[in-house]
C-alpha cells in the first residue's frame, strides 16, 4: 500500500562546501571572474581577470590548488603595496 | 513457591561445624533477598527520576553559570540636545544561583496555590514549578583609561522569575516526593504508581529515552571496495564542559585508484587524509601534524607508528609522509589549512590565525580548547591515525556500530538540558536587546523592568514536551516523537512505556543490522520485548535491572590518575608506549601506564570502596593495551556479584587437585541483615512510628554496592570481565587461571523487560511468541491505576474482578502485578467441541459470563471549555435553544439540565447531547439592531430574534454515534485561563460476547467463537466445566509448550492452594510438577476423561485441561461492528465517506474488483463501483458531444455551443468521472461522449 506522504519533507542535507576555482578580483573589484589554470606536467599555476585582465602565474607544487595559486597572488599584492597594516 | 526446604547450603551443610554460619555461601534464594533489596531501593522508572534530579539540581545551573553575562555599554544616539552618554560606564547582568519553588498555579484571580498533580491532570493545567534566578546588577567605571583600572559597584542580587519548569512526578522537585501510602491516596494518586512522567496541559507525557552514538570514541570502518575511500576513522569529539556541540572528525585512508589520482600522487600507496571542521577540503595529515608543530618526519612517524621496528605499518604511512613533503614548516601548514577554510582573500597572516584558532578550538575539543594543547592533540591525532592503520593492516577488526558500549542513551535530563540551553540563550538575548534599548532611551536598567521574558523558558520547555518536536522553537525542525503520552491501558503498560528507548533511525531503512538483537544487549535490553513491524528492534526496552548513568565528574578519577604513577603525555617519549598502556579518560587520551594490571586493581578497589563514583566504568583492553574509563552519563551498566579475589600466588585446587570453589564477596550476613532491614521496615509502616533501638542501621542495595559486595558494570567493562551466570557455576569452576570467575550474575531472569517478565516458562516458548506476549499484555484489560476513579482518562478499560495469577514469576513482585493484576485464572481445556473454535478462536462459558467472568468496563471523558477562540464571540455552556441555534446535532438535546450538563446517572445512547455550548453569530449584513428599552432596563433581545432568524452557533458535544452508556461523573472547574471547563464521564459495561478478544500469555489470542451454557459444555468426573476451550492446533506449530507448563502448575497450584513459580532459569522440570500432580490424585499430565455435555457420553480423547491465566484484550466486537446501507457522502466526488466513525461504507477495492473480473460478473461489478456509490445523470449534446444544461423543472435542455435544444441525451455515469471530464474541460482538453 502507498503510504501517504509527508507534507514537510525534510530540508536536504547541506553539502560539504567544495574549494573555489572562480574568485573575486582584489584589483577591479569584480566578483567570480578570476579564473585560475593549474599545468601540473609544467608546474605553472595562473590566476587571470577575465574584467581587468590582469595575470599573475607561479610555480606550483602537486599539493598546490586553485586557492593557493589565487591566495599567492593576495600575498603578492600585498607586498607590492607595502604590506596592509 | 515456598522458601523453607531451599536453604540447604546452611543447615545441611557438611562442613558445617568448621564454619561461622554467618560467612557461609548465598544461596539461590537469597539471591532473591538481594533482588528485593534493589528495586525496594530504586522501583522501575529510577532511571527517569534520576536523570531529572541531575538536571533540575546540577545541570540547569551549569548551563546558567557557563553562559556569558549580559554587557550594556551605553551608545551615543545622536540626539540633538542629549549629552553623549558615559562610554566608560558599562552595566553587567550576571545571572547566578537557580533556585525552584514548589509546583503551584496561579488562578485568573491572581490566588496562587500549590498545584498537585491530580489537579492538574483534572483541569488540562501543567504540573510545573516556579525558576527563580539570584540576577546581579554591576555598574562598571572604568577610572583610569591609561591603566584599565575599573570601580565596580554591584547591586544587591535580586530575584528575578525567569520561567516555569514542567516537574516530573515522584523526582525530588514533585510534592508527592516521599509520601507514604495513606497521603497519596488522600491527593488522588495512586500509590503503586511510580512517577516518572510529567503532566503537561493535563495530559500525562513520558519521553522516551533517545539512543545515539557515543561521543569522543574512535570508530575505524572499512569501505566495500569501489568506494573512494579504503578505510575511516571517525570521531565526534565533545568538550565536556564549555556548552559546545560536537565537532567531528574523519580520517580517511584513499583507495588505490583514487590515490593514483589524488594531488601529490607520487604512485603506489595510499594516501590518508583527514577533515577537519570548517575547512572545506581533505587535509593530507602529515600536513596537520605539520601545523600542530611538529616539524620533522621522525616524530611524526613516532606519534602514529610508536615502534620504529614496525615496518609494515611505516610501509602503509610512506606515501602521506611523500606526498607532505612540500610543506616543511608549521607556517606554511598553517597557511595551506588557512587556505581552505572560509577565509579568501585576506593576508597571510589572517590564514594563519584562522588556522590557529581552528586547531585551537575547533579540531579535537576534548582534548582541550586552549592553546598549549598542540602536543596532546598530535598525539590523539596520531593515535587515531594508528588505529585506522591498524585496521587496515588487519590487525584489529573493524569497529562494531552496533555494539552497545558504543550506544549512549539519553533520558529526560539532558533532553531538557538541549531545551534549556537554547531557551536560556534566547531569553539572556532577549533581555539584552531590551535593555539596551532601555538604556539608549536614557532610562534605568532595571531587573524587574520586563527585560527578563519568563514566556521564552515556560514555553519552550512545555511546548516539546506537549508536542514531541524536540526543539525549542516552533519551527524549526528536531527530533519528533520524543515526548508521547503516557500509555494507561494496564498498569504494565505504563511501566514499560517508561522503560522504553528509541533509535532515531529512519523506520523505512531496510538495513537489518541496527535492528538485530546483539550479544552486547544481554542484560540491558529486553531480549524478547519490541514491536513488530516498521520499528522492530529499533524500539528497544530495558531490562529490569539495567540502569542509565547521569555522569560524574572526571576530576576526581583524574586526580588518582595523577597520584598513581599515569605518566602525562607531556613528559613521557613516544618510544615508551609500545611497552605499555595508554589511558583514556572519557575517551581523551591522558597518559601512558607501565604497570596496567596493578593500576586497574587499585582503581577497582577505589571504586569498590565507593571513593571514585561506583557509576565510573574501567575498561581493560589487553589486545591493544588500551585502559578505558568513563565516566559520563548514559551508558547502560546493571550491577553484578563480586567474587573474592584470591590473593596472589594463592592455591587454586585443594590438596587432591580438586578446584577450590570461587566465593562471592556477598555472604549469609549480609542476606540476614537485608532480610531484618525489610522486617522493620514493614513494623514501622504498620506502627508509623520509628522502632526504638537503634543502634541498627537500615541494610539497604545502595551499602551493599558501596562496601564492595555488589558492582555496576556498563557495557564496555562487561566485556573485560568473567561472569557465572549461576551461583552453583562458581563452585565448580574449573582450576585454569583464565576461566577464573570475576563476578556473577545475580539473576538471569533480569535480562528480560517488564511485558517479558509477566511471562511464565519464556524459557519453554519459541521466542517470538514471548514478543508477541509482550506486546499483547499491552492490550491487556485490568486495573490500569489504582485512583481509576479519580481521573477523567479519555479511555479507560476496568476488568471486574481481576485476579492474580496462580502461576506468577519472582518479577511480577516488582511490577506489582499481584496489587494491579490483568487477567483472570480460567480453566482452559485444550480440545475440539463442536468445531466452534477453529482459526484461533475460543469457546467460553456463557453461566460463566453471567457470573461475571471477564466483565469489564469502559470509560469515557469528554472535555469541554468556555474558552474563547481569538477574534471569535464568546461561547458559553447552557441548555442551547434548538430553534434559534444553527448546525443542531442530530442526538437529543432533552438530557442536559439546566446548566447545560447531563445528569450523572442519566443513560446515554447514541450520539445525545452530552455538554450543550452555544455562541452567538454575527447578525447577517443589513439587519437593523433593535434598540433596548432603555427606561425599563431590560435587556436588548438578541439581534435577530422574532425574526426567526438563527441567533447562536451550536457547539455542543455529543457521544459518539456508536457509543452508549451511563453518564459516571461531571465535573465543572476553571481551566488555566479562568474559563469554566467540564468534563464528562461516560460508563459503560462490557460483557464478553462472540467476537471479543482474549489471550493467554503466550502470545496465543484468539476470540469468542461461541459461548455455551454450562450444560453444553463438556464435564469431568468432578463436574468442572472449563471456562474456555481453545484449539489443540494452536499449539503444536506455534510451540508455545510454556502455556502447557503453566496450565499443569496451575492445576497444581490450585489444588495445594499455593502460588506457583514459574520464573524462568530455575530449576523447576516438568517431570516435578507432573509427579506432585500425581500425587494429589489427578493424571501427571493434566488429562482428564470429560463428558460430552449434549450427550453425557465421553469424549473419545482424554481433555489437557487446568487453569491457565487469561487475558481480556481491548479488542471488542461492539466497538468494531459496523454495516451501512445509504448514508453520507464525501462533498468532492458523492462516493461513500470512509470508516466507522463516520458512518462511511465498505470499500469494494482493487482486490475485490479483481475477484469480480475474473468471474466474469460485470454487472454486479458496475453495481457496486456505480449504482451503489455515485451515480450520476449527465445531459449530453449529440452533436458536440460534451454536457449540456439541463433545467429539469421545466424540462429545457439546451447546448449553448451547438445551439442545440434538441439532440441531447441522458447519460449515467459516476460523479467522479463527470468530476474528472470538467476539469479536463477546464484545462481546454473536450472528452467528448459520442453517444
Amino acid at each position: 500500500m502507498g503510504k501517504r506522504k509527508k507534507a514537510t519533507k525534510p530540508a536536504p542535507k547541506a553539502k560539504a562546501p567544495k574549494l573555489d576555482t572562480c574568485f573575486d578580483c582584489i584589483l577591479c573589484e569584480h566578483e567570480q571572474c578570476v579564473d585560475a589554470v593549474l599545468l601540473r606536467s609544467q608546474k605553472v599555476g595562473s590566476v587571470e581577470c577575465r574584467v581587468c585582465h590582469v595575470r599573475h602565474e607561479m610555480t606550483i607544487t602537486a599539493l598546490d590548488e586553485p586557492i593557493d595559486v589565487y591566495s599567492n597572488w593576495v600575498d603578492e599584492m600585498v607586498k607590492v603595496n607595502g604590506g596592509e597594516e | 513457591m515456598s522458601d523453607s526446604g531451599n536453604e540447604d547450603g546452611v543447615y545441611n551443610g557438611v562442613d558445617e561445624e568448621y564454619e561461622d554460619p554467618n560467612d557461609a555461601d548465598i544461596s539461590a534464594e537469597d539471591a532473591w533477598e538481594v533482588i528485593n533489596a534493589y528495586f525496594d531501593e530504586h522501583g522501575l522508572v529510577r532511571q527517569q527520576l534520576q536523570s531529572y534530579n541531575e538536571f533540575v539540581s546540577v545541570t540547569m545551573q551549569r548551563l546558567v553559570d557557563e553562559s556569558p553575562d549580559i554587557v550594556l555599554i551605553p551608545e551615543d544616539q545622536y540626539v540633538p540636545g542629549r549629552d553623549a552618554p558615559d562610554e566608560n560606564t558599562k552595566v553587567v547582568i550576571k545571572f547566578g544561583q537557580l533556585r525552584v519553588s514548589k509546583p503551584n498555579f496561579t488562578e485568573n484571580n491572581g490566588e496562587a496555590g500549590t498545584l498537585y498533580p491530580n489537579q492538574a491532570r483534572l483541569r488540562n493545567l501543567t504540573y510545573s514549578t516556579p525558576l527563580y534566578c539570584d540576577v546581579t546588577k554591576t555598574t562598571v567605571r572604568l577610572v583610569d583609561p591609561e591603566t584599565g583600572e575599573e570601580e565596580a559597584t554591584s547591586e544587591e542580587p535580586e530575584k528575578v522569575f525567569i520561567g516555569r519548569v514542567p516537574v516530573m512526578l515522584r523526582s525530588r522537585f514533585c510534592l508527592l516526593h516521599n509520601l507514604n501510602e495513606f497521603e497519596l491516596n488522600s491527593l488522588g494518586e495512586c500509590h503503586v504508581d511510580q512517577g516518572g512522567y510529567f503532566i503537561i496541559n493535563g495530559s500525562e507525557k513520558v519521553l522516551l529515552a533517545q539512543e545515539r552514538m557515543s561521543n569522543n570514541h574512535v570508530f575505524v570502518f572499512q569501505k566495500p571496495p569501489g568506494n573512494k575511500y579504503s578505510f575511516v576513522a571517525e570521531m565526534r569529539s565533545e568538550a565536556d564542559v564549555g556548552n559546545r556541540p560536537a565537532s567531528s572528525l574523519a580520517v580517511r585512508m584513499l583507495s588505490r585508484s583514487a590515490s593514483a589520482t589524488a594531488a601529490g600522487a607520487t604512485g603506489g600507496g595510499q594516501y590518508i587524509t583527514a577533515t577537519l571542521p570548517y575547512i572545506r577540503a581533505e587535509i593530507p595529515i602529515v600536513i596537520v601534524f605539520r601545523a600542530l608543530g611538529f616539524d620533522n618526519d621522525q616524530e611524526v612517524v613516532a606519534h602514529i607508528v610508536y615502534d620504529f621496528e614496525d615496518e609494515q605499518m611505516m610501509g602503509l604511512l610512506m606515501p602521506s609522509i611523500e606526498q607532505a613533503a612540500v610543506i616543511q614548516s608549521q607556517d606554511v601548514a598553517l597557511d595551506y589549512i588557512g587556505k581552505r577554510g572560509n577565509t579568501v582573500a585576506v593576508t597571510r597572516a589572517k590564514r594563519i590565525q584562522y588556522a590557529k584558532d581552528i586547531l585551537n578550538k575547533e579540531f579535537l575539543p576534548h582534548v582541550g580548547v586552549g592553546e598549549s594543547n598542540e602536543l596532546r592533540k598530535g598525539f590523539f591525532f596520531g593515535y587515531v591515525i594508528h588505529r585506522l592503520l591498524r585496521v587496515a593492516l588487519g590487525r584489529q577488526p573493524e569497529d562494531d556500530r552496533d555494539h552497545y558500549g558504543n550506544k549512549r542513551v539519553d533520558l529526560a535530563g539532558p533532553l531538557l538540558a538541549l531545551l534549556f540551553r537554547q531557551c536560556f540563550r534566547r531569553m539572556t538575548k532577549e533581555a539584552k536587546m531590551s535593555m539596551q534599548r532601555a538604556m539608549d532611551a536614557g532610562k534605568e536598567v532595571s531587573l524587574h523592568g520586563g527585560h527578563i521574558k519568563s514566556d521564552v523558558i515556560t514555553k519552550g520547555l512545555k511546548f516539546p514536551l506537549a508536542t514531541g518536536n524536540w526543539s525549542s522553537d516552533r519551527k524549526a525542525g528536531g527530533k519528533t516523537g520524543v515526548s508521547q503520552v503516557l500509555n494507561r491501558i494496564t498498569f504494565a503498560s505504563t511501566l514499560s512505556h517508561l522503560r522504553r528507548i528509541n533509535s532515531p533511525i529512519g523506520r523505512e531503512g531496510k538495513l537489518a543490522k541496527p535492528r538485530q538483537l546483539h550479544n552486547t544487549h544481554w542484560g540491558m535490553v529486553c531480549p524478547a520485548e519490541t514491536p513488530e513491524g516498521q520499528a522492530c528492534g529499533l524500539v528497544k526496552n530495558l531490562a529490569l535491572m539495567a540502569s542509565v548513568t547521569v555522569g560524574s565528574p572526571a576530576e576526581p578519577v583524574q586526580e588518582f590518575l595523577n597520584e598513581y604513577n599515569v605518566e602525562n603525555l607531556f613528559e613521557t617519549s613516544p618510544i615508551n608506549i609500545p611497552i605499555s598502556a595508554k589511558v583514556f579518560l572519557n575517551g581523551n587520551w591522558v597518559g601512558i601506564q607501565r604497570d596496567p594490571r596493578g593500576f586497574m586493581s587499585t582503581l577497582r578497589g577505589l571504586r569498590r570502596k565507593s571513593i571514585i563514583d561506583t557509576e565510573v566504568s574501567a575498561v581493560m583492553d589487553h589486545t591493544n593495551r588500551e585502559i578505558r574509563i568513563w565516566c559520563d552519563g548514559g551508558r547502560l551498566c546493571r550491577p553484578l556479584f563480586l567474587v573474592e579475589e584470591r590473593p596472589e600466588g594463592s592455591p587454586t585446587t585443594d590438596e587432591n587437585g580438586v578446584p577450590l570453589p570461587a566465593r562471592l564477596m556477598v555472604r549469609k550476613r549480609h542476606i540476614a541483615l537485608l532480610q531484618e532491614t525489610d522486617m522493620r521496615r514493614k513494623e514501622r509502616t504498620v506502627m508509623e512510628a520509628p522502632d526504638e533501638d537503634d543502634n541498627f542501621k537500615d541494610y539497604t542495595f545502595p551499602e551493599m554496592v558501596k562496601s564492595g559486595l555488589i558492582e555496576y558494570v556498563d557495557v564496555e567493562e562487561e566485556e573485560s570481565i568473567m561472569i557465572s551466570m549461576r551461583l552453583v557455576d562458581l563452585a565448580n569452576q574449573s582450576a585454569s587461571a583464565a576461566a577464573a570467575y570475576t563476578h556473577c550474575e545475580i539473576h538471569p531472569a533480569m535480562i528480560l523487560g517488564v511485558c517479558a517478565s509477566i511471562i511464565p516458562f519464556p524459557d519453554h516458548n519459541q521466542s517470538p511468541r514471548n514478543t508477541y506476549q509482550s506486546a499483547m499484555g499491552k492490550q491487556a484489560m485490568g486495573v490500569y491505576i489504582s485512583s481509576f476513579a479519580s481521573r477523567m482518562d479519555t479511555m479507560a478499560h476496568v476488568l471486574y474482578y481481576p485476579q492474580a495469577p496462580l502461576v506468577t514469576t519472582r518479577a511480577m513482585r516488582y511490577l506489582k502485578f499481584r496489587a494491579l493484576p490483568s487477567g483472570i485464572n480460567a480453566v482452559v481445556a485444550i480440545a475440539c467441541y463442536s468445531g466452534y473454535n477453529q482459526e484461533d478462536s475460543v469457546i467460553m462459558s456463557q453461566s460463566g459470563i453471567d457470573r461475571g467472568l471477564f466483565r469489564s468496563v469502559y470509560f469515557r471523558s469528554f472535555a469541554e471549555s468556555e474558552t474563547r477562540r481569538l477574534g471569535a464571540a464568546k461561547e458559553t455552556i447552557e441548555r442551547p435553544n434548538v430553534r434559534e441555534c444553527t448546525a443542531v446535532k442530530p442526538g437529543t438535546y432533552d438530557k442536559l439540565d439546566e446548566d447545560g450538563l447531563v445528569c450523572e446517572g442519566t443513560r446515554i445512547s447514541g450520539g445525545d447531547v452530552l455538554v450543550g455550548k452555544t455562541q452567538v453569530l454575527p447578525p447577517p449584513p443589513g439587519l437593523t439592531v433593535p434598540e433596548g428599552d432603555a427606561g425599563s432596563g431590560a435587556p436588548a433581545p438578541p439581534p435577530a430574534a422574532g425574526l426567526g432568524l438563527k441567533t447562536r452557533r451550536d457547539l455542543s458535544t455529543s457521544a459518539k454515534t456508536t457509543e452508549s452508556g451511563v453518564v459516571d461523573r461531571v465535573m465543572v472547574a476553571a481551566n488555566e485561563g479562568g474559563a469554566r471547563f467540564v468534563k464528562v464521564r461516560l460508563r459503560s459495561v462490557r460483557k464478553p460476547q462472540v467476537g471479543d478478544k482474549f489471550s493467554s500469555r503466550h502470545g496465543q489470542k484468539g476470540t469468542v467463537g461461541m459461548t455455551y451454557r454450562q450444560e453444553d459444555m463438556p464435564f469431568t468426573v468432578e463436574g468442572i466445566i472449563p471456562d474456555i476451550i481453545v484449539n489443540p492446533h494452536a499449539i503444536p506449530s506455534r510451540m508455545t509448550i510454556g502455556q502447557l507448563i503453566e496450565c499443569l502448575q496451575g492445576k497444581l497450584a490450585s489444588i495445594c492452594g499455593i502460588e506457583a513459580d514459574a520464573t524462568p532459569f530455575m530449576d523447576t522440570t516438568v517431570a516435578d510438577i507432573a509427579n506432585s500432580l500425581h500425587g494429589t490424585g489427578y493424571h501427571p499430565h493434566g488429562w482428564e476423561v470429560m463428558y460430552n455435555g449434549h450427550t453425557g457420553r465421553p469424549l473419545e480423547a482424554q481433555i489437557f485441561i487446568g487453569p491457565t491465566y487469561y487475558q481480556r484484550l481491548k479488542h471488542m466486537v461492539d466497538d468494531k461492528i459496523h454495516s451501512r446501507a445509504t448514508g453520507p457522502v464525501t462533498m468532492l466526488t458523492r462516493q461513500p465517506l470512509e470508516g466507522r466513525a463516520r458512518g462511511g461504507g465498505l470499500r469494494f477495492g482493487e482486490m475485490e474488483r479483481d475477484c469480480m473480473v475474473s468471474h466474469g460478473a460485470a454487472s454486479f461489478c458496475k453495481e457496486r463501483l456505480m449504482d451503489v456509490s455515485d451515480r450520476h445523470r449527465v445531459h449530453v449534446c449529440d452533436v458536440c458531444g460534451l454536457i449540456a444544461v439541463a433545467d429539469l423543472k421545466k424540462n429545457v435542455f439546451s447546448c449553448r455551443g451547438c445551439n442545440n435544444k434538441t439532440d441531447i441525451s441522458q447519460v449515467y455515469m459516476p460523479y467522479a468521472c463527470k468530476l474528472l471530464f470538467q476539469e479536463l474541460m477546464a484545462m481546454n482538453i473536450a472528452p467528448r461522449m459520442m453517444v
